[in-house]
């Protein structure tokens, strides 16, 4: 099953790692897309985010072209945290947005195309505005990937992390290449 | 023996300082209480009200597995034998409700002979009778089971049985078996508002020590309760994820 999950998402996937969890081996991965659907629910949250494709095989593959990985990428299930969690640390209904581009890392599950959510960069609308770094329940805690997110950015106004399941940070642009510079790779620096 | 995860680490009790005010003049409600009535009523504490339980649980150093349970913990996955796993609304139960971390808000209702708790999660209400009796002989065994409480001193004493057979934590592999009886104890602390728990499992089938863990449930009679308005996401283990079909039933929510 876990064999099969990773070649059904190798396609898609910009960057993963092994990771062992639960005793299955699981894996984050990196994706760029467009939230098409964010709805607070019990007991779990959830988006929908179109996947960029690569742009290369043009095929409507499902033949609705409403889905499917073709050119114009394929969507993803992505849950998060229960609205009664999220609505108690200060989500509300527009705190994501359908239209927002973000960067996604998501612990996949054993169905293709659907995990949980790790972490998530919402790109800012202009070239200088600062984008919102919001990292999930499993990387939260006192670990080295919070820490040193927490001694470069500043949290998001009206975000309450008290429950820990999830943290907001603002990312200023050159707060942005900075750590990206400092831990390469997509999303490198929520990575271990 | 199976040693036991590392407690969940424990985080400071929110909104401390707004709390300190109403427990100090909750704690001398209950103070003149006690002077009022002291010895006349069979229950010490006014319990009644809302908590939210702490994210850290105390968890014992070790489950001391009998060889029946060892088997059912090696042989259990939480990713597929959960049934939240297949359906996200199937209920919690007990003792699992008292322990799990997201979602733990809940009410202390007081009803006519008996005791209703009411859970955010799942819109659960649980019955706890007061009068003592055993359960009816055609009691089924159910997830929230058959629930009797007494007043021990100041601990608020509930016994459960006619359990459904499951895991003691969601999301863990300890088992648990229709067999179990389950007892919670609620105190306060000298001076607090805030409920001490300790649930402890016995269940000879899987432990063979009984099996206690702790958390502590905060007063929060401010804390919004919002009905719990179940949505499944859908199975985990399948291949034929249809997206667009999720999409149309959760805009039309």
């Amino acid at each position: 099953m876990a064999a099969g999950m990773a070649g059904s998402n190798a396609a898609v996937a910009h960057h993963s790692f092994a990771q062992r969890m639960a005793g299955e081996l699981q894996s984050i991965e990196i994706h760029e897309g467009t939230i098409e659907l964010y709805k607070m629910l019990n007991p779990h949250s959830a988006l929908i985010v179109r996947v960029d494709g690569d742009g290369t095989s043009g095929e409507d593959t499902a033949g609705d072209g409403t889905s499917g990985e073709d050119a114009a990428g394929e969507d993803w299930l992505i849950e998060l945290s229960s609205a009664s969690t999220l609505g108690r640390e200060g989500w509300t209904d527009d705190f994501l947005s359908a239209g927002d581009r973000v960067s996604i890392a998501i612990l996949a599950s054993r169905t293709p195309n659907r995990g949980r959510l790790r972490a998530l960069l919402v790109h800012a609308d202009a070239a200088a505005g600062a984008s919102r770094l919001i990292v999930a329940y499993g990387i939260r805690g006192d670990t080295p990937i919070m820490r040193r997110l927490r001694e470069r950015l500043p949290t998001c106004a009206g975000i309450e992390a008290r429950l820990e399941r999830g943290e907001c940070f603002m990312v200023e642009p050159a707060a942005l290449r900075a750590l990206e510079e400092e831990f390469p790779g997509e999303m490198g620096y929520i990575l271990p | 023996m199976r040693p036991g995860p590392a407690a969940h680490g424990k985080s400071p009790a929110p909104h401390r300082d707004r709390r300190n005010a109403v427990r100090r003049l909750r704690w001398l409600s209950v103070l003149l209480g006690c002077m009022w009535g002291a010895g006349a009523s069979a229950q010490a504490l006014d319990i009644y009200g809302r908590y939210v339980g702490e994210l850290g649980i105390a968890e014992p150093a070790e489950y001391v597995l009998t060889e029946q349970g060892q088997l059912a913990f090696d042989n259990y996955d939480p990713d597929y034998g959960d049934p939240r796993q297949w359906d996200d609304c199937e209920p919690e139960g007990i003792p699992a409700i008292l322990l799990t971390l997201g979602v733990a808000t809940v009410d202390f209702v007081q009803m006519d002979g008996t005791v209703e708790m009411r859970y955010e999660r799942d819109d659960a209400v649980r019955v706890i009778h007061m009068d003592g009796a055993e359960p009816p002989p055609d009691q089924p065994h159910t997830v929230l089971g058959y629930s009797r409480g007494r007043w021990d001193g100041d601990v608020f004493v509930i016994e459960t049985s006619r359990l459904a057979a499951g895991v003691v934590i969601a999301q863990t592999s300890y088992p648990m078996s229709e067999n179990a009886f389950v007892v919670e104890r609620y105190w306060r602390e000298p001076g607090e508002n805030d409920l001490q728990m300790e649930v402890t499992v016995e269940d000879p089938a899987n432990y063979a020590q009984p099996v206690t863990i702790g958390r502590e449930w905060v007063f929060s009679p401010d804390a919004p309760k919002h009905p719990w308005d179940c949505v499944s996401l859908g199975p985990r283990h399948t291949d034929d994820l249809d997206i667009d079909e999720l999409r149309r039933r959760l805009e039309a929510l």
